[in-house]
């Protein structure tokens, strides 16, 4: 698995994660992570 | 007046200005990168987290000088990213001061991975430098990656929405600028993200094909998509904050920077809008560019050149921002200041297309000071008799 997959994979999850009470609507802030990250 | 009224005031006044149309007075512009904390005796240590704390506390200083239009008010990171993100290069001081340290983590013989993808080089190579922890520990990179969804959309995203709606309920600012849709250069990225000041700089000259390419393929990962469709005008000036246009040789900026500036230019002027493009450094010898370009296809922030002789030659073909120096607030007695904000007001004034605002965002203690309150009162006095 690549590093790239490996982030996409933690993604999904997290868009999935029913325990997190962050609203699945707003988590399309995780789209596009890996530009995000690279400007932190 | 209430605020309402006042707030169409100033809004009806700042759209003559564009438009080059003399208004009533000059309109006021802020660019509040924290610096307006500071002057509450606050810090974003001591309101993060509480959204109207934090709005309140950084829009203070809009109570104490005329302020007309907004260009951003609040920080791009948080206290909570900064310690979930090690490795992110914008910091908070201890003292709350946000800080920006670059950090380029792409080598000099690795181009030809950036040129053939883009997103996955990023992925593979670069955040496995910058942030490692993502990687080697998987619960670890949920949590974090928990913190960056939620303070991106609370603590930035909304932030700046809750305080730009304060600024115009309680003191009819407008804000006029979109700082979610910024734009930029792929050398502005290369610069930024990749390869940094003495990397950049170097591969120019040492691998200018190569860099060229890159170039091509950072527009078609960022900018190629949204060009295709039409700016979405509604949402205010898309903000461009320049960074190394002052460390290239006009031929160099012309070569490569300049080519992509034009494209984003007039995907912005054809959809009735302006690109509100922050000068950062010294232009004066890339000035010439602007007239290329449709007239007031763009707001012009001038940083370290001199206002006047920017205005001079640039102030009949596009709208320019500026005209107090952070520094001269500090430096000089307020009489001074006064004069030299009667000269620019008689100077630039006379038929709109000016906007009056500092060179450089408030963003250390200090940056906010009497003077620069004083400044901005004198000049909306000034001008609304001159």
């Amino acid at each position: 698995m690549t590093n790239k997959e490996y982030l996409e994979e933690i993604v999904e999850e997290l868009k999935e994660d029913t325990e997190w009470e962050f609203p699945k609507e707003l988590r399309v802030v995780l789209e596009d992570l890996e530009w995000g990250l690279l400007g932190l | 007046m209430d605020t309402k009224e006042l707030y169409e005031s100033k809004y009806a006044n700042f759209q003559k200005a564009v438009n080059r149309q003399e208004g009533a007075y000059v309109p006021t512009t802020i660019t509040n990168n924290g610096g307006g904390f500071f002057w509450a005796g606050k810090t974003i240590l001591d309101v993060h987290g509480d959204q109207m704390a934090y709005a309140e506390a950084i829009t203070k200083v809009a109570g104490d000088m005329w302020v007309d239009g907004n260009i951003l008010s609040g920080l791009t990171t948080t206290p909570r990213m900064d310690k979930a993100f090690p490795g992110a290069e914008n910091k908070i001081a201890k003292d709350g001061t946000l800080t920006h340290l670059q950090v380029s983590p792409m080598e000099a013989d690795e181009y030809d991975q950036l040129i053939a993808d883009p997103k996955g080089f990023i992925a593979d190579v670069l955040l496995p430098r910058k942030h490692g922890f993502l990687f080697e520990d998987r619960g670890a990179a949920k949590e974090a990656l928990k913190v960056y969804a939620e303070e991106k959309f609370y603590n930035i995203g909304q932030q700046m929405m809750i305080t730009n709606k304060l600024l115009a309920d309680k003191y009819g600012v407008f804000s006029f600028v979109n700082l979610g849709g910024a734009i930029n250069t792929p050398l502005d990225h290369l610069f930024d993200y990749f390869r940094g000041f003495r990397g950049t700089l170097t591969d120019l000259r040492r691998q200018p094909a190569k860099v060229q390419a890159a170039l091509d393929a950072i527009w078609e990962y960022r900018s190629a998509d949204a060009v295709a469709k039409p700016y979405d005008a509604s949402k205010g000036y898309p903000f461009q904050p320049c960074h190394i246009p002052a460390y290239l040789s006009p031929k160099q900026y012309k070569e490569y920077y300049w080519p992509y500036e034009k494209k984003l230019i007039e995907w912005v002027y054809n959809s009735g809008s302006k690109v509100f493009l922050i000068m950062e450094g010294r232009w004066e010898k890339i000035w010439e560019c602007f007239l290329e370009v449709p007239k007031d296809s763009c707001v012009l922030c001038v940083d370290d050149d001199d206002f006047l002789k920017a205005y001079e030659v640039l102030g009949h073909h596009q709208i320019l921002c500026g005209g107090l120096k952070v520094a001269d607030t500090r430096l000089k007695k307020f009489d001074q200041i006064k004069d030299d904000m009667k000269h620019l007001v008689d100077t630039c004034a006379p038929g709109g297309g000016f906007l009056f605002g500092t060179d450089k965002g408030w963003v250390t203690p200090g940056d906010v000071n009497q003077n620069l309150v004083d400044a901005f009162n004198f000049v909306h006095e000034y001008s609304s008799k001159a």
